[in-house]
């Protein structure tokens, strides 16, 4: 039988394995993404039935040890106090983000020069800056422009509403004199390329039905396919095959019925994210590269990044928005960059984070002890139901070699494919930023009116942003893929996800990884004659 | 593989979760041991029926007799004990009884799933933002 041959094969179709298949596409290439979980269901999300909330905790949950779809993989995450959060489908984690898209500053690609720890990106804002606005347009996004903490950014659509919540929030930061700003945000707020406007649902972590968020199953993957890119899911890669002169070959996968097979490619671009992605290159084992693919430097799974969290939250008299309205709208950035006098290095940025529908106040009201049973039970609801509002800290974390993901000796996914294990710490600049953190949010929910405040540190759900475990640089000995995306070892072997993330910065990272996606893939275009030199 | 509850189990678990979320004239809901909202906490308990096994003894006397105690003595027994386990039922009961047509409406909700139509969400007053509009820009430009 003839083997499979395609030119690009893009392995995960998340954030970025979108982005950069769109933009690849009209170069007519024949390009393939294998996806190991499936197409989402809008039909199907959560918030279209009335056990909506209790989905997020089973089938729509952001753990994957919990979910346990068909398309999700095994984690063992025991030596690790923040758990990863992912979706594996269509969309990757765009189906269940906030939609919350902070940019990087110009200051967190050169952490190295201007505050001595981690590295200096080999790219700067400006490299990446038009691929943010090439980005902001294909994704829609909400915000407003001229915010005193960033650069400009262009036109947007009008931001989210603050609704009560955010006001009283926004009062707060006012009555301390600390910036705060409204979010950029992938929420449509008006109609935007066929997606209509948010009806505030509320439910945006766990899909939004409306089609008024942006996830990448209904914003570049439709543009992708309809310049011939081919979605192939249900398809979970194995392997990355090596040749002897250690040039990519293709993948091995399970196609959607588990028959195990092969497809030759010219170009190989890896898109599983922070942890899928050294996954598989350690998977990816051979006589050329028996440390995993691509790994002459030792430094595939290492330096992984999370942005630990704070969430800090208050119990208002007044009446807020309870689970009405994307969960943020509104963000500060008073203490981003670095400020020494602060006993830490490096900052975070505020999301704000608006309030919970009746049953998840009922259950962390229980988590926090302000909920007993019986005769007191209503009267203390009442106490909080539509009256809990507050904001997450997220921290930069600074990379370190003993942060990482290896591949667990035991567990196995579904088709035996070693799972990952991560190990990981909390640095003392992190248990450091997050107390400050909690400080100045207590104070600023104080200033808004709470009666009181409750914190949680480091937020162990939190394992959402995924980073700097196949990090970019110029010196193959330091980082694993040079300053445009290629492997230093496998001269046809790009890696686009957060794994390429040199520092994390203090901001959620998709439109950076998608910037970065879409950088990657220029590059390639624009060095098509002599991409492998 | 959980045992699934017997009908004294299930007895025990409505006398539990009628201790935990009692009715309430004042506030106009019904408690969790309601035939209806009880209906979906059994249909849920699958996984909470060790926590129950394991809890009973430290209540009552075996299986069935949490069900033959009045509500005070019982809710007074589990506020002595608490731990994990009645945690863990208490968290079952929460997360159906608030999804009850009745407890929603009492609470100003109208029981219906978010989609399709969705919520209002107030816009805030603009001049909220004068003070922060008026700062300098105080990002670190850096190339
Ligand atoms: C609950 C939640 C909230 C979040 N909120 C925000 C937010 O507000 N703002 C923000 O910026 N970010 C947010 N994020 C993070 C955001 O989702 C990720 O940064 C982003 O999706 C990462 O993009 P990626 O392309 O690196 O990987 P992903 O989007 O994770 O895509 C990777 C894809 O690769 C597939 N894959 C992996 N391994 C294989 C394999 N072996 N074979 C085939 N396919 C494979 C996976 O199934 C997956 O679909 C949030 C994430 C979660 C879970
Ligand atoms: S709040 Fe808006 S964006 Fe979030 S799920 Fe609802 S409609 Fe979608």
């Amino acid at each position: 039988m003839a083997v499979e041959s395609v030119d690009v094969v893009i392995i995960g179709a998340g954030a970025s394995g979108a982005a950069a298949a769109w933009s690849l596409s009209d170069t007519r290439m024949h390009i393939v993404c294998l996806e190991q979980g499936d197409w989402p269901d809008p039909a199907r999300y959560p918030s279209t039935g009335r056990d909506w909330e209790l989905r997020a905790m089973s089938d729509f949950s952001f753990n994957p040890n919990q979910r346990r779809n068909p398309g999700d993989y095994p984690i063992n995450e025991d030596n690790s106090p923040i758990k990863i959060a992912n979706f594996n489908g269509v969309g990757g984690g765009t189906v269940l983000y906030a939609g919350h898209f902070p940019r990087f500053h110009p200051s967190d690609f050169r952490v190295r020069s201007l505050d001595g720890v981690g590295e200096d990106w080999p790219i700067d804002y400006t490299t990446l800056e038009p691929f943010y606005d090439e980005n902001d347009r294909i994704m829609g996004v909400s915000g407003l422009q001229g915010d005193p903490a960033n650069p400009p950014r262009p036109e947007r659509m009008k931001p989210i509403p603050l609704g009560r919540a955010g006001a009283a929030v926004a009062r707060g930061f006012n009555a301390k004199g600390w910036h705060w700003w409204p979010s950029d945000s992938t929420v449509a707020t008006e109609s935007h390329g066929g997606r209509a406007p948010c009806i505030n649902l509320g439910h945006c972590l766990h899909g939004c039905a409306q089609g008024a968020k942006a996830s990448t199953d209904i914003t570049y993957w439709p543009l992708a396919r309809r310049a011939g890119v081919e979605v192939r899911t249900r398809c979970r890669v194995r392997e990355i095959t090596v040749n002897d002169e250690g040039r990519a070959t293709g993948v091995v996968y399970y196609d959607a019925a588990g028959v195990e097979r092969f497809l030759g490619a010219e170009v190989v671009i890896l898109a599983c994210n922070g942890i899928g992605t050294p996954r598989l290159m350690l998977n990816s084992t051979s006589k050329r590269f028996p440390d995993g693919l691509a790994n002459s430097s030792g430094l595939v799974g290492r330096n992984l990044m999370f942005h630990p969290y704070a969430h800090i939250s208050g119990r208002f008299e007044e009446t807020l928005d309870g689970g009405r309205g994307p969960s943020n709208g509104l963000w500060s950035q008073e203490f981003y960059e670095t400020d020494l006098g602060r006993g830490f290095v490096r900052g975070f940025t505020y999301e704000f984070s608006r309030g919970q529908g009746p049953v998840m106040t009922a259950l962390s009201g229980m988590g926090r002890g302000q909920l007993p049973i019986g005769a007191g039970h209503h009267e203390a609801y009442r106490r909080l139901h539509q009256k809990t509002t507050g904001m997450v800290a997220i921290c930069e974390d600074l990379p370190e070699l003993h942060n990482r993901v290896t591949l667990d000796p035991d567990l196995k996914d579904a088709h035996g494919i070693p799972a990952p294990r991560i190990d990981y710490t909390l640095s003392d600049n992190s248990r450091r930023m997050l107390a400050f953190a909690i400080d100045r949010a207590s104070e600023v929910l104080k200033a808004a009116g709470a009666v009181h405040v409750h914190s949680e540190s480091p937020l162990s759900i939190g394992g959402w942003h995924l980073m700097g475990t196949a990090r970019m640089g110029l010196d193959p000995r330091t980082s694993v893929v040079n300053e445009w995306g290629r492997s230093h070892d496998v001269k046809n072997l790009f890696i686009i996800d957060g794994s390429v993330f040199v520092t994390s910065a203090g901001v959620n990272p998709t439109s950076t990884i998608q910037a970065l996606a879409l950088y990657v893939a220029d590059a390639i275009k624009s060095r098509l004659a002599n991409l492998f030199d | 593989m959980t045992a699934p509850l017997s009908p004294a189990e299930l007895d025990d678990l409505r006398a539990l979760a009628g201790a935990m979320i009692p009715a309430s004239q004042a506030h106009g809901v019904p408690g969790a041991d309601d035939a209806e909202i009880f209906a979906e906490i059994a249909r849920g308990a699958g996984a909470s029926a060790d926590a129950l096994r394991r809890l009973t003894p430290d209540l009552g006397e075996g299986p069935g007799t949490l069900a033959l105690m009045d509500r005070e003595t019982l809710e007074a027994r589990l506020v002595q004990t608490w731990g994990p386990d009645a945690g863990a039922l208490y968290a079952l009961a929460l997360m159906h009884y608030y999804r009850d047509d009745r407890v929603m409406t009492a609470l100003g909700l109208e029981p219906r799933p978010p989609f399709p139509l969705g919520h209002p969400l107030e816009d805030a007053d603009p001049a909220l933002l004068a003070p922060v509009k008026a700062r300098a820009p105080f990002w670190r430009p850096a190339t």
